[in-house]
């Protein structure tokens, strides 16, 4: 396996968990098709449209949840317009207090861990990081990234978030802010 | 006036985003209508504790034997199996859902159609990652 097939798969004894309900079978909707699917779907894009944020930050908090949160998908896909993001930076975010990422995305990781690990931990040390390194609109982008990278929460519960191949896929978004997995990289 | 927290939380995003915050409360609104409501009531009451956020406004969707001692939910005679199997998903998905076992789903699943614990899945995501960024977010940016 290739070191990029490695940092898909990890070394979770997850990747082998079979569905816990039936997958979807129609890929011309949004999961289910239900009406919950398409309002998650159009949150979604609308978290995506925003672009305070520049792609890297965007890209790192998303691969943080998906470690966090353990999703097979998000953890195999990669958002092509970050293209400063490679396999040594994405590793960074497990261990990022520790890691040499710059200062800047720290405080965007601590922001999200804030929200996806003990919301009661964010204070006015974190306040005062977050306020010194970002704008308000660009916080709340971090914050509602948060909420639409930790979506897959529900998939994960199910085990429905199946990695489209094994190895990493390019991750693509259109104007809209719809999301669609790509080659593989 | 003195605003709960989350309130101070969400209206500081509603002023950064909008029209995320619109399409994030579309979903809460969805979510709400596909559980039943004392099931939301219970999954709110149970987050917010978990979290160690405020607790929600009381429900009357949620009689008041559930409501009082639903910290105690493992042994208090006030609920069923049916209650049982959603307050421990519930406990599983907010403390870590990647641990999240075959038993938690298979318990939904006695009397839940597939479709209906996928809704009830993505409900509990709607309370769980709703209070926790309206909590982070009161702080930094309220």
């Amino acid at each position: 396996m290739s070191a990029q097939a490695d940092a898909a798969a990890g070394a979770r004894g997850s990747d082998a968990v079979a569905p816990r309900i039936p997958l979807p079978t129609d890929r011309s909707q949004p999961k289910y098709g239900l009406p919950i699917d398409h309002a998650v779907a159009r949150f979604a894009a609308a978290v995506v449209r925003r672009d305070a944020l520049d792609p890297t930050i965007t890209e790192l908090v998303r691969l943080r949840c998906a470690r966090v949160h353990d999703c097979r998908l998000c953890r195999s896909v990669r958002d092509v317009a970050a293209t400063e993001v490679d396999e040594e930076l994405a590793a960074k975010v497990d261990h990022h207090e520790t890691s040499d990422l710059p200062e800047r995305a720290k405080v965007a990781l601590r922001l999200a861990d804030a929200v996806i690990l003990a919301p009661t931990t964010a204070d006015a040390r974190l306040r005062e990081d977050a306020r010194r390194h970002f704008s308000e609109s660009e916080i709340a982008e971090i914050l509602l990234d948060v909420v639409k990278w930790s979506q897959q929460k529900a998939s994960v519960a199910l085990r429905i978030e199946v990695a489209p191949r094994e190895g990493l896929s390019e991750l693509r978004f259109d104007g809209d802010g719809n999301a669609s997995v790509g080659a593989a990289i | 006036m003195n605003m709960d927290p989350l309130t101070v939380g969400r209206d500081a995003l509603r002023r950064r985003a909008p029209e995320v915050v619109e399409a994030f409360e579309h979903v809460e609104g969805v979510a709400a209508d596909s559980v039943e409501p004392a099931t939301l009531a219970m999954v709110r009451d149970r987050v917010a504790a978990l979290l160690d956020l405020p607790a929600p406004a009381p429900d009357d969707a949620l009689d008041g034997a559930r409501a009082a001692s639903i910290d105690s939910w493992h042994s208090s005679p006030a609920f069923d199996e049916r209650d049982r199997a959603v307050l421990a998903f519930v406990e599983q998905f907010v403390f870590s859902v990647s641990s999240m076992g075959d038993a938690e789903v298979d318990a939904l699943l006695v009397d839940r159609s597939p479709a209906q614990v996928h809704e009830l899945a993505n409900a509990v995501w709607a309370v769980d990652l709703g209070a926790r960024v309206d909590h982070v977010a009161g702080v930094v940016l309220g």
